[in-house]
């Protein structure tokens, strides 16, 4: 049947354009931005220590804590907790005395930023268990102005640290 | 609680430019659509030799049945492919094939743009499922979309004909002359904001704690490109576009968000000069953006709370209320914040927008094609209540075009109400819950919402991989796509056979305000009719729930 006959052919024609060129001359072009393409890798003398775009759990008061992951910080797969507004669990979770942003687990389970006020909630901490003097916390402030990232064009998305940047600073002794 | 209203003067500058983009994109979209089905002789003649017939012009039946061609050999080739991903090349992280259930849901999910997550992509595709399976259907099933909407304008541009165009020709074009060129330059942009990109196996990073992240890849970029314009939404991960890969960045956010509406905002332009008929097409452009302004302002009144769970701070709440919006309108589905945790009215009109039928833009070409259906419906209330044959754009509205318009939008409607029903007595289907209390009835009612309209978004904490609901959704969102595609080819053949009628003074001007209105009381009243006893149950009483404190 000639139904049969064009739609095959057609079908085939069109998920090799689609589905198997497309994808390698986007991959192709894709070589132009090694980084981007490659998924933001963050290295420390040459070993890969994540990646610049998802968050990782870390747990010692020397650094600083992403939000909370309701995923445990997994990347295969990724989840959230998808706890309604009415749910118990979450209205517990927020009793406690932190910013909104460190009670709540983010969509991704991945996310790589926190605010202003979830930086300075969590710089105390550090700067205690780092045993640092005034001097050093200055140091790390001033680091952190100058490393947030401000709304895209003044107007798109809200201002954001960068979690792994800067403890990758702090490993670096940048800080 | 006290909470203070996290929208800043910036939020609003993104709004206003984000419409006056949209409004002055979709007019150039559309004249790239029309120029790209322009017929070529020596293209016909190449694939005449290969045995493709791209010039014969089909009537309904034969246009019909070209197209459940290509989704039944689409579904199938899908479906194989998810079956036996584990054994065929590209899958660097050796994952096995997918369970029969899952596979069918799958396949039957991205062949009907709904484009579902029961899976995660992460954990359960294969580098090949996601291109030749997965991004394959992505292109092709918003092109059937446009080209269901190209036969309607053509039958009411005809007269006593039975031919409605070549639907294997609909079909080529689209896909090659408009979403493949769009889709190249969006994927080029995308890995420029750190979209990945890459064949090579996940990576194992260690961490400066010392323990091991992996970090992982895919060719991403190139299908979150076409996820976004075809109104498909099913995510290469399995957050979609909350992923830092997938959504890197607010102007990633931004550009996403725009192509979300932007072919489906094309569409009615489109139809109003394919058919001549314009200014028509205009006034249902008009009557989308209404809605969806209406809309989009109860979204972001209802989240207007520092309630960030389920949302990235790059977002924060204002970017992820407006994604909720657009993306429900358009039969998208793709998410940058997880649903589940929106605030009841958010996510209560998350799921009227849907309930709708996707038609305030929807999906491409469905949106058009399900508004016509609601057009005509006008038409045919205000001929009851003057006592006139109804006519739509010169062509007569007979018993037969009403009844095949009253499924078009009454199945789905069923097949929402029915499923949920059906899911709240079923002891499995009840136990896939994450939140108790009238939230767990929302995610029921939600995922069926989202299968039938063929959206795709989805209460995430409903556990939908198990049998009961791989199946019951998959017939959901057959019935949801075809049960008005046909009713739609089926109108076109009947218009396209028929004399086009001169107007005359008795006609209803099919351009005027006083049209508009009715056709916006008519889409509400169908709306709030249907589901607002169901909504009830779910959204609604969570709203009133939450000054008073009680929690799940």
């Amino acid at each position: 049947m000639s139904v049969m006959r064009s739609g095959t052919i057609l079908f085939g024609i069109l998920a090799a354009l689609t589905g198997v060129v497309y994808p390698l001359l986007i991959t192709g072009i894709g070589k132009l931005m090694p980084n981007q393409a490659g998924g933001c890798l963050v290295y420390n003398q040459e070993k890969i220590i994540g990646s610049e775009l998802l968050a990782q759990k870390f747990t010692t008061e020397r650094y600083l804590w992403p939000r909370p992951s309701s995923a445990d910080y997994a990347t295969v797969a990724s989840g959230a907790s998808q706890l309604g507004p009415l749910s118990k669990t979450l209205a517990d979770r927020r009793t406690q005395p932190m910013p909104e942003i460190l009670k709540t687990t983010s969509g991704s389970g991945l996310d790589p930023h926190l605010d202003r006020a979830s930086v300075d909630y969590q710089l105390p901490r550090i700067a205690s268990a780092r045993k640092w003097n005034a001097a050093q916390l200055d140091r790390a402030k001033r680091w952190i102005e100058e490393n947030y990232e401000a709304p895209q064009f003044g107007f798109l998305g809200c201002e954001r640290l960068n979690v792994l940047r800067f403890n990758q600073a702090l490993e670096m002794e940048k800080i | 609680m006290p909470w203070s209203s996290p929208y800043v003067l910036t939020n609003w500058i993104e709004l206003a430019v984000f419409f006056v983009l949209l409004i002055t994109l979709a007019p150039l979209l559309a004249r790239w659509l029309i120029a790209s089905i322009k017929p070529s002789a020596s293209e016909a003649s190449c694939f005449a030799s290969l045995g493709v017939d791209l010039k014969t012009e089909m009537n309904w039946k034969q246009y019909s049945l070209a197209l459940l061609f290509i989704h039944l050999i689409g579904a199938g080739f899908l479906f194989l492919l998810l079956l036996t991903q584990g054994s065929l090349p590209l899958n660097p992280m050796h994952i096995p094939g997918m369970s029969w259930d899952l596979a069918l849901n799958t396949a039957v999910s991205f062949v009907t743009n709904t484009n579902w997550q029961a899976y995660s992509g992460e954990s359960q595709l294969s580098y090949l499922s996601q291109m030749l399976g997965l991004g394959v259907q992505n292109f092709l099933s918003a092109a059937v979309g446009i080209a269901v909407a190209f036969a309607l304008a053509r039958s009411l541009a005809r007269e006593k004909t039975s031919e409605l165009g070549n639907f294997w020709f609909d079909l080529w074009r689209v896909t090659t002359r408009f979403l493949l060129p769009m889709a190249a330059l969006f994927a080029v942009f995308l890995i420029s904001q750190g979209v990945v990109q890459s064949f090579d196996p996940y990576v194992t990073a260690k961490t400066i704690e010392g323990t091991d992240q992996v970090i992982p890849l895919g060719p991403a970029a190139s299908q979150v490109a076409i996820k976004q314009l075809g109104t498909n939404g099913g995510g290469f991960f399995g957050v979609n576009s909350a992923h830092p890969f997938e959504n890197p960045t607010p102007l990633s956010n931004f550009l996403q968000l725009l192509a979300i509406l932007l072919i489906p905002a094309a569409i009615p332009l489109v139809f109003g000069r394919m058919s001549g008929h314009q200014r028509h097409g205009r006034m249902l452009f008009g009557v989308m953006l209404g809605l969806f302004t209406a809309t989009l302002a109860g979204s972001l009144y209802f989240e207007n709370m520092a309630n960030m769970e389920g949302k990235e701070v790059r977002f924060g709440v204002f970017d992820s209320a407006l994604w909720s919006s657009v993306t429900t309108v358009a039969s998208n589905g793709s998410v940058n914040a997880m649903h589940d945790s929106l605030m009841p009215g958010t996510g209560g009109l998350a799921m009227f927008n849907m309930q709708l039928g996707e038609i305030v833009f929807g999906g491409t070409g469905s949106g058009l094609y399900g508004m016509v259906l609601f057009a005509v419906l006008t038409v045919f209330l205000c001929g009851l209540m003057v006592g006139r044959t109804p006519e739509y754009l010169g062509k007569k509205i007979g018993g037969r075009e009403v009844i095949a318009t009253s499924i078009g939008i009454l199945l789905p409607s069923l097949l929402i109400l029915g499923f949920t029903a059906l899911a709240c007595v079923v002891p499995a289907a009840l136990a896939a819950r994450t939140n108790s209390g009238p939230h767990g009835f929302s995610e029921i009612l939600y995922a069926f919402t989202s299968g039938a309209a063929n959206n795709g978004s989805a209460f995430g904490g409903l556990s939908v991989n198990s049998v009961f609901y791989n199946v019951t959704l998959s017939i959901a969102m057959v019935l949801g796509r075809f049960g008005v595609i046909l009713p739609v080819l089926f109108i076109a053949g009947s218009f396209a056979k028929q004399k086009t009628i001169p107007p005359s003074a008795g006609t209803l001007s099919s351009t005027s305000v006083t049209f508009a209105l009715l056709l916006v009381g008519v889409i509400l009243i169908v709306g709030a009719l249907t589901f607002i006893p169901a909504l009830t149950l779910g959204p609604i009483v969570e709203h009133l729930l939450l000054p008073t404190g009680k929690k799940f």
